[in-house]
């Protein structure tokens, strides 16, 4: 466990030291901030569903982006190999780099605290229970977009084709109800339940709903299990 | 290929760039899975069970697996971390790597900023630091100005005993001065297995002919044996399938050329003559391939040693 924690602590730290967490953490303000903003002027409703539907938006565009480097980067420089040959196991070392970007994930949404904060300083009175599961949500989400950038990452030793293959994947995820519209009620049913985006709906409503605790679990459990046997394929090229 | 290494013992690959050297010592180290055989370390099968092999192993891959944006210290202290050091020690074992490796002007420095023989030095630590009784070194002196390379042989044989040290070089002195065991590889292939005086005396001292020939054993050996330029002389029979045939070999002089008495003799003898040649061309070429990179380095050291 100490292991996991030097890992992920050594990716935190190279974050932090970088402008990139910063810049990174300022864009991401700036343009949750102008979401806010915007649907509190139109809706004058003390509510944060629409934000978490917008920033989802945002998520999918920069996750890509902060996950593109985890191994893509160790595989560069040639990193991976003290990671490899120290005693630690494969599944560590996936889990380390996860739990760094959950973390920073976690720092971004600590920002956004300041919303809900804006709501009751401004005299609104917000109902609690739909703001907490949507960040809930919005966190599972992240985390999950995170989990397939960190498939995408072990897949290619490019940064940037890492990037692409993590946000063609979430992108499919997010699109994936419309073609479940060509098919019978059924089937289109099913692709309601893959669509990403739809359990962030629902669940911002302030239900939680095992089904969407399940399909975000799930997208994280996959995806770290496909990234841990792509690492152990670099044992054998 | 396969060999073993004792306990103690500081072994040189010696190879030509591509010859596998690196290869090989991935596999050893558990970065990549061999496709056929295995691997065991202090007894532990890397294959069965990789942590326990993989503690006892310091590692200097060939690309130093540095994080450019940390401090010398700050990056000891993680490799010590993932090498299982407990949080009361690392900063001793940090520190006494830090000193070993002569950088402790540079410990918090940040290793972008340090020059490739800094980098090495960091490498060199980071294999050191939970002072394993294993230490797999590939091209350790790689990059270095002379007196780096004197100081890291120095620092290498200082860890004869009580270490175990595997270290890849194209440099030819560099196994001479350290190593007690020479693997020559090439291609992928072991090609020689000695001590480095041996090697040497292969390599520059001798040649080897070997004779395959039918007849009675002692008459031919004594012929073969009197004949000048022959050093020394081993027979040994090919079996039961070859009755009465024998193959000698022959430590001769490698200024003359004999090969013609040789041959002469066993033909005047009244015996067969099956086979007669020469020995360990590749290894020659493998040595010139070698030496050829050798004489910079050679002058260099002249240099510090004045």
């Amino acid at each position: 466990m100490s292991k996991v924690l030097a890992i992920a602590g050594r990716e935190l730290k190279s974050y932090f030291v970088s402008p990139l967490a910063y810049v990174v953490a300022a864009l991401f303000m700036l343009a949750a901030g102008g979401l806010f903003d915007a649907i509190l002027m139109s809706s004058r409703e003390a509510s944060l569903r629409a934000l978490f539907q917008n920033i989802a938006v945002v998520f999918l565009l920069m996750v890509p982006a902060l996950t593109m480097r985890l191994l893509a980067e160790e595989r560069k420089t040639g990193t991976i190999e003290l990671l490899m040959t120290s005693p630690i196991s494969d599944v560590s070392i996936v889990s380390g780099k996860y739990l760094a970007s959950i973390a920073y994930l976690f720092f971004l949404l600590v920002l956004t605290l300041i919303f809900p904060l804006t709501l009751v300083l401004i005299g609104g009175n917000p109902e609690w229970a739909p703001i907490w599961t949507g960040y809930a949500a919005i966190f599972l989400m992240g985390a999950a977009f995170m989990a397939i950038g960190l498939v995408a990452s072990s897949l290619t030793s490019s940064q940037i084709v890492a990037a692409l293959i993590a946000f063609v994947i979430s992108l499919v995820l997010w699109l994936i109800p419309a073609v479940g519209q060509n098919f019978g009620t059924t089937i289109a049913g099913g692709f309601q339940y893959l669509s990403i985006i739809n359990h962030l709906e629902s669940m911002s409503r302030g239900v939680v709903d095992t089904s969407d605790l399940l399909y975000y679990l799930s997208v994280i459990g996959a995806s770290l299990f496909i990234t841990v046997r792509s690492v152990n394929v670099y044992h054998w090229r | 290929m396969s060999f073993s290494v004792n306990k103690g013992e500081i072994l040189g690959f010696l190879g030509p760039n591509g010859a596998g050297k690196s290869t090989t010592m991935r596999m050893i180290t558990g970065y990549l899975a061999p496709s056929a055989g295995k691997v065991t370390v202090g007894g532990f099968d890397m294959g069965q069970d990789p942590l326990k092999a993989k503690s006892l192993i310091g590692y200097l891959p060939e690309t130093v697996p540095l994080y450019p944006e940390m401090t010398v210290r700050d990056y000891l202290r993680f490799v010590g971390r993932l090498k299982g050091i407990p949080g009361r020690e690392l900063n001793k074992k940090v520190d006494a790597a830090i000193s070993r490796c002569w950088l402790t002007t540079y410990a918090d420095r940040l290793i972008s900023h340090l020059s490739k023989g800094y980098r090495q030095r960091c490498g060199l630590a980071q294999a050191l630091i939970h002072d394993p009784p294993v230490l797999i070194l590939d091209e350790p002196t790689s990059g270095l100005d002379p007196k780096q390379i004197l100081e890291t042989r120095d620092l290498i044989s200082s860890l004869r005993g009580e270490h175990t040290v595997i270290l890849s070089t194209h440099i030819l002195p560099e196994v001479q001065n350290v190593c007690e065991r020479v693997l020559i590889i090439n291609q992928g292939v072991l090609v020689a297995d000695e001590s480095p005086e041996h090697l040497e005396a292969k390599l520059k001292g001798g040649q080897r002919i070997r004779i395959e020939a039918k007849g009675p054993l002692e008459p031919m050996q004594a012929r073969l044996a009197a004949i000048s330029g022959v050093k020394s002389l081993t027979a040994s029979a090919r079996g039961p399938e070859f009755p009465d045939t024998y193959e000698f070999s022959l430590d001769t002089d490698p200024h003359d050329e004999i090969r013609k008495e040789l041959a002469s003799a066993i033909v005047t003898g009244g015996w067969e003559l099956l086979e007669i040649h020469a020995e360990r061309m590749s290894l020659e070429e493998i040595f010139l391939k070698l030496t050829t990179q050798d004489a910079l380095l050679e002058a260099a050291k002249e240099e510090a040693n004045v």
